[in-house]
C-alpha cells in the first residue's frame, strides 16, 4: 500500500467555517451520504430509546456518575494511576497535545517501531497524533474501516462515530481499487469490507505498536475500556509488542458497575444497539503464562485544556461520552457535515470543544452557527446543556470583542431603540410604510437590506393599518 | 514540576472545593449504584431463557443452540462444521474443560492462523440483558483465537448466565484478567454509508452453544 | 370581580407580531378574554431582548429584561403568542446574580410568564367553542416552545375543538425550521437548506394550512413555501382559534 497523503490541517479551519459550509452545501453527494448514514443512525437510536423505558432515568444516572467523577477527578486520577501501575501499565501524563504526541512517539521509538496500528480514537486526532507519527517516520495503519477509508482519501474524519460519513460507496470503491490493488464493485459493500479485512489482516499481525483510545478508564481496577463493533481494537492491541492508550483525563469512572450505565447509554445513542459487539477491558500487559498480549502497556493521560474546562464553566461538557447523537440530530450538521466545522470535533459538541482547543478567536463562528433549537441537548445521553454552553461562548465572544463590527453595530442600534419605547414606535411607524413599497401581492421578493432573507425566501408585506401597538392605541381591540 | 503534579494541581485548582475524604467519595459513588432498576432493563424472570431468546432473535448477529452437558460439545461442533462445510480442522482454545473432551475425528490445533476457518472457545459467563458472552485472557486463552477465525463458536454453561450487566461487574470483582471481553454477536460494521455488513475484522459468524449444566437441567421445561 | 375569577393578564405582544402581524396580537386578546381574563397591553413594552441574549450581548439583554419586568410588574400573568419570547423571559433569572433582589424579581417574572396556548390549556383549562374551519392543516412545533416550555399537546388540543378542521401529522414536526432568530441572516445559506427540507415535508402533507405558534418560524416557512410556488397558506394558530374560517394567512392583506 502506498503511503496515504497526510492531511494538511491548515486547509480547513474553524475560522473559514462560512466558506467551508458553502462548499459543503454545494455538494449534493455529501448531503446524500449524510442523510443515508446520519438518518439511519437517527432512526436506530429512536427505536432503541423507545425499546428502553429506563432511558431517561439512565440519562439522569449517567450524568450524575460523570459529575461525581469529575467533582473528585484528582482522587480518581490518582487511584486509577496507582491501580494501573500495579497491573504493570506505565502511566504517562501529558499537559498538552504536543506533550502527548512526544510521549507517544518516544514510546514508539524505544520499541523500535516502524509501523503502528491504530484503533479509532478521537483523542488521537485531537492531539494530532497522525501527523506526529508521520513526522517520526512511523507508518500509521488505521484499522477502523472508516478510518482506513479516510486515511486512503487523505481526509480527516468528518464524524466522531462514522469518520467516513462524507464518503459515498462509489468513492470507497475507487480508493480500494487503487490502494488494495484489486478491482472493486461499488454496489457490493460486503466484498469491499472483505477487501479491507484482507489487506488489514497482515498489517495487524505485523505491527510493532498498537495505539488505541479509551472509552472509559476504570479507577477501581486500572483497566481501560474500549468499545468497537469491528473487533479492530483487540486486533490492534493484542499482537504488537507494545500497546499505547491515549486518553483524556475526563474518561474516568469509579468502578466497572458505574461504566455499565454509561455503556447502555453510549451504544443506544450512537448506533441504536444495546451494547457494542466488543466491549473490552484492558488491564495491563501480558502476564506470566498468558498466551498472547502486549509485553508493554502504556497509558498517556492527556489534559489538553480539560482541567481548564473544569474551572471555567464547561465542566458539563466533560461528561461527553462521544456518541455522536448531537451531530446526527443537528439540523446544521445534517446540511453541511463535519468538515465544514474545520476542527477535530464537529457538530454541537464540536462547537463547544473547538474554542477550547483552538481558541475562541479562531472558532467564534462555530457557536454562532446554531439555531439554539435544543434538539442536541434533548438527545444527549448525559444531558449536556449544549445550547447553554454555546450561548456561553457567544457571551464570551461578545465580551472579548470578537464579534464583527457589523453585528455589534446592529445589536447596539437595536438595543438603543428597543430601550426607548417611544423612539421604537416611531421607528416601526416609519419603517413599515417603506417596506410596504416593495410589496407585491402581499409579499416582498426583493428589498434593500433584506437580502439575507429575500435571496432565498419571500417576506410578508407588513400590515396596512400600522403596527399592533399603533392600532391598539387607536382603540382596536379585536 | 512534573506533568503529573501540574495536571493534578490544575484539576484541584479548578475544582475549587477542598478534596473530600476518600470514604465519603466511596459512599457517594456507591449511592450512584443504588436503586438502579428504573435506569436499566428489567431483570429477566429466567436469565438462561432470556439469554437464549436474545441470541436466537434473527436481528441478533449470532446463532445459538443448546446441548445437554458438555460431553455433547464435539458432536455439536461436528454438525456445525458440516453445516458450514468447514472440514474437520478446528482451532480449539486450550482450555482444560475443552481439551478433556473427546475430539476423535477432528484435526485440532490451538493457535489460530491469520486465515483460520473456525475456532471454539469456552466463555466465562453469559449476560442475558445483552446476549453477551464474557471471554477472558489467561494461560489457557489466546485472545487472537477469538478474532482471527471466520467462524467463532463459543460454549457457555447455563449455570454461568447472569441477568444484567451489573451482575457481571459484581461477579468479576477482584483482580481483573488482562483482557475481559463482552462479546455480543459477530463482528460488524456500518462504516460504508451506514449499511450493516458482518465480519469486518473479527469473526463473520458467531455461534453460541449453551450447555445445560444445572442440576434439574432441562427436565423443568418438559414438565407441563 | 376578584382576580381569581378574572385574572389580570399583561399581553406580551412580541416585536414581530407588533410590526408584522397585528392580527395575531388581537387574536390573542380575543382568546384570553374568551378564557375569562382581563387583558392589558403595557405600552412600555418593545422586545423581550432575545436578539441581544442570543448574540451574547448580556448587557443589552439585561437592560431589556429590566424594562420588561418593570412594564409587567402589575400583572398576575404575562402571556405571549410566542414560545420563543416566553422562553427568553423564562431565562431572565440567568442574567442576574444569584441571591440579588433583581434575580428574585426575574424569577417571579419567569414564573408568571406563559406561552399563549400553554396558558389557555394548562392554566385556564379552556377550549374554544363555536369556531369552525373546514380545511386540512398541519402543525410545526417551534423549538423553544417545544423544548423549553413543553408546548406540544396544548395547541393540538385547542385546534381539535375547531369544527371541520382536519389535522394532519407533519413529518419531522419537531425538527427546527432553520429560522433561529439572527441565525437566518447570519448563515442564510444553511438556514435556507434547512428551510427547504422543512418546506418539502410540509408540502408532503397535502394540507391546506400550516399552523404554528411562533411568528418568526412561520414567516420563515411561509416565505420559503411561497418562493417554491406552494399554495399552502400559513398562519398563527391563535388566529384560527379566534376566528376560524375568517382568519387570514401571511401575505393575505385586508382580511381579519
Amino acid at each position: 500500500m502506498s503511503a496515504a497523503p497526510e492531511l494538511h490541517p491548515e486547509t480547513r479551519r474553524p475560522a473559514r467555517f462560512k466558506a467551508q459550509a458553502a462548499e459543503a452545501l454545494a455538494s449534493p453527494r455529501l448531503k446524500l451520504a449524510l442523510d443515508r448514514t446520519a438518518g439511519n443512525a437517527e432512526a436506530k437510536r429512536g427505536a432503541a430509546v423507545a425499546a428502553f423505558p429506563g432511558f431517561e432515568a439512565a440519562r439522569v444516572r449517567g450524568a450524575a456518575i460523570k459529575d461525581h467523577t469529575l467533582r473528585h477527578l484528582d482522587h480518581y486520577l490518582e487511584s486509577f494511576a496507582a491501580r494501573a501501575e500495579a497491573l504493570g501499565t506505565k502511566v504517562h501524563w501529558a499537559r498538552t497535545a504536543d506533550e502527548a504526541c512526544r510521549i507517544t512517539v518516544e514510546i514508539c521509538r524505544q520499541a523500535g517501531a516502524r509501523s503502528a496500528t491504530r484503533s479509532k480514537s478521537m483523542l488521537g486526532e485531537e492531539i494530532g497524533l497522525p501527523h506526529a507519527l508521520a513526522e517520526a517516520g512511523i507508518e500509521r495503519v488505521e484499522t477502523d474501516l472508516a478510518e482506513h477509508i479516510v486515511q486512503l482519501a487523505g481526509d480527516p474524519p468528518s464524524h466522531i462515530v462514522w469518520p467516513a460519513m462524507h464518503i459515498a460507496r462509489e468513492q470507497v470503491a475507487e480508493l480500494f481499487a487503487e490502494h488494495h490493488q484489486t478491482p472493486q464493485d461499488p454496489d457490493d459493500v460486503p466484498s469491499m469490507v472483505e477487501s479491507a479485512r484482507r489487506v488489514l489482516r497482515g498489517k495487524f499481525l505485523g505491527a510493532d505498536v498498537g495505539i488505541s483510545g479509551a472509552n472509559f478508564l476504570i479507577a477501581e481496577t486500572g483497566a481501560v475500556c474500549t468499545v468497537t463493533n469491528e473487533g479492530n481494537a483487540e486486533l490492534t492491541t493484542t499482537p504488537p509488542r507494545v500497546h499505547i492508550v491515549t486518553a483524556g483525563i475526563e474518561k474516568l469512572v469509579p468502578t466497572l458497575a458505574h461504566a455499565m450505565t454509561l455503556l447502555r447509554l453510549l451504544a443506544r445513542s450512537a448506533t441504536g444497539a444495546e451494547i457494542t459487539q466488543y466491549t473490552t477491558f484492558h488491564a495491563g500487559p501480558k502476564r506470566p503464562g498468558d498466551l498472547d498480549g502486549p509485553e508493554e502497556m502504556h497509558i498517556v493521560l492527556v489534559d489538553n485544556g480539560r482541567s481548564k474546562m473544569l474551572g471555567e464553566g464547561l465542566e458539563e461538557m466533560l461528561r461527553c461520552i462521544r456518541c455522536g447523537a448531537c451531530m446526527n440530530h443537528c439540523v446544521v450538521y445534517r446540511q453541511i457535515g463535519g468538515h465544514a466545522y474545520g476542527g477535530v470535533y464537529p457538530g454541537p459538541m464540536g462547537a463547544v470543544l473547538t474554542p477550547v482547543l483552538q481558541g475562541l478567536k479562531e472558532s467564534r463562528a462555530l457557536p454562532q452557527a446554531c439555531t439554539l433549537n435544543g434538539k442536541c441537548a434533548e438527545v444527549c445521553p448525559v444531558k449536556i446543556p449544549l445550547p447553554t454552553l454555546l450561548r456561553g461562548w457567544r457571551i464570551r465572544s461578545w465580551r472579548e470583542g470578537l464579534e464583527p463590527t457589523t453585528v455589534r453595530a446592529g445589536i447596539g442600534l437595536w438595543a438603543f431603540v428597543a430601550k426607548r419605547p417611544r423612539l421604537y414606535r416611531l421607528g416601526v411607524k416609519a419603517a413599515l410604510p417603506v417596506l410596504r413599497i416593495f410589496g407585491r401581492k402581499g409579499w416582498i421578493e426583493k428589498a434593500p437590506l433584506l437580502g439575507a432573507w429575500t435571496d432565498q425566501r419571500d417576506f410578508p408585506t407588513p400590515p396596512r393599518g400600522g403596527s399592533f401597538m399603533a392600532q391598539y392605541k387607536a382603540g382596536r381591540r379585536s | 514540576m512534573s506533568a503529573r503534579a501540574d495536571i493534578l494541581s490544575a484539576v484541584r485548582r479548578a475544582l475549587k472545593a477542598p478534596p473530600a475524604a476518600p470514604d465519603l467519595i466511596v459512599a457517594e459513588a456507591a449511592a450512584l449504584l443504588e436503586d438502579l432498576d428504573p435506569a436499566r432493563p428489567p431483570a429477566p424472570a429466567d436469565p438462561v431463557e432470556a439469554f437464549f431468546a436474545k441470541i436466537d432473535d434473527p436481528a441478533f448477529a449470532a446463532s445459538i443452540e443448546r446441548i445437554d452437558g458438555i460431553r455433547a460439545l464435539p458432536a455439536a461442533l461436528r454438525s456445525y462444521m458440516a453445516r458450514h462445510r468447514l472440514g474437520f480442522r478446528l482451532c480449539l482454545q486450550p482450555q482444560e474443560e475443552l481439551r478433556a473432551l473427546s475430539w476423535a475425528g477432528f484435526d485440532l490445533h490451538h493457535e489460530a492462523a491469520p486465515d483460520e476457518a473456525v475456532a471454539l472457545a469456552a466463555g466465562r459467563r453469559g449476560i442475558s440483558e445483552t446476549g453477551s458472552v464474557v471471554l477472558e485472557s489467561g494461560p489457557d486463552s489466546r485472545i487472537l483465537n477469538l478474532f482471527l477465525p471466520f467462524h467463532l463458536v463459543l460454549a457457555v454453561r447455563a449455570s454461568t448466565i447472569l441477568g444484567r450487566l451489573e451482575d457481571h461487574a459484581e461477579a468479576s470483582a477482584g483482580l481483573p484478567p488482562r483482557n475481559a471481553i463482552l462479546m455480543t454477536g459477530a463482528s460488524g460494521t456500518s462504516d460504508i454509508e451506514g449499511s450493516y455488513v458482518r465480519g469486518a475484522h473479527g469473526p463473520r459468524f458467531l455461534h453460541v452453544i449453551l450447555i445445560e449444566d444445572r442440576p434439574q437441567g432441562r427436565l423443568e421445561e418438559v414438565r407441563p | 370581580m376578584t382576580s381569581a375569577e378574572r385574572p389580570r393578564i399583561g399581553l406580551f405582544v412580541t416585536c414581530l407580531v407588533d410590526a408584522m402581524r397585528p392580527q395575531t396580537g388581537f387574536a390573542a386578546i380575543a382568546l384570553l378574554e374568551r378564557a375569562g381574563c382581563a387583558v392589558e397591553v403595557p405600552m412600555a413594552q418593545t422586545c423581550c431582548g432575545q436578539p441581544g441574549w442570543n448574540s451574547g450581548d448580556e448587557k443589552a439583554a439585561r437592560d431589556m429584561a429590566l424594562r420588561v419586568i418593570e412594564a409587567f410588574a402589575p400583572h398576575e400573568h404575562v402571556v405571549a403568542p410566542s414560545g420563543s419570547c416566553a422562553a427568553t423571559i423564562r431565562d431572565y433569572p440567568e442574567l442576574f446574580e444569584p441571591g440579588s433582589p433583581m434575580r428574585a424579581r426575574a424569577e417571579a417574572m419567569a414564573a408568571k410568564t406563559w406561552e399563549l396556548f400553554s396558558f389557555l390549556t394548562d392554566v385556564r383549562k379552556w377550549r374554544p367553542e363555536g369556531v369552525s374551519l373546514p380545511a386540512s392543516a398541519t402543525y410545526h412545533d417551534s423549538c423553544s416552545g417545544l423544548r423549553h416550555l413543553d408546548v406540544k399537546a396544548q395547541p393540538r388540543k385547542l385546534l381539535a375543538a375547531v369544527k371541520g378542521l382536519e389535522m394532519r401529522p407533519l413529518p419531522g414536526s419537531e425538527v427546527c425550521c432553520g429560522f433561529g432568530g439572527t441565525f437566518c441572516v447570519k448563515y442564510p445559506a444553511i438556514s435556507n437548506a434547512v428551510a427547504t427540507e422543512k418546506a418539502a415535508n410540509i408540502e408532503s402533507t397535502g394540507a391546506d394550512l400550516l399552523l404554528g405558534g411562533d411568528l418568526g418560524c412561520l414567516m420563515n416557512m411561509a416565505g420559503k413555501l411561497r418562493r417554491r410556488g406552494s399554495k399552502i397558506r400559513v398562519t398563527h394558530a391563535a388566529e384560527v382559534l379566534a376566528w376560524g374560517e375568517k382568519a387570514s394567512a401571511l401575505g393575505e392583506e385586508g382580511a381579519a
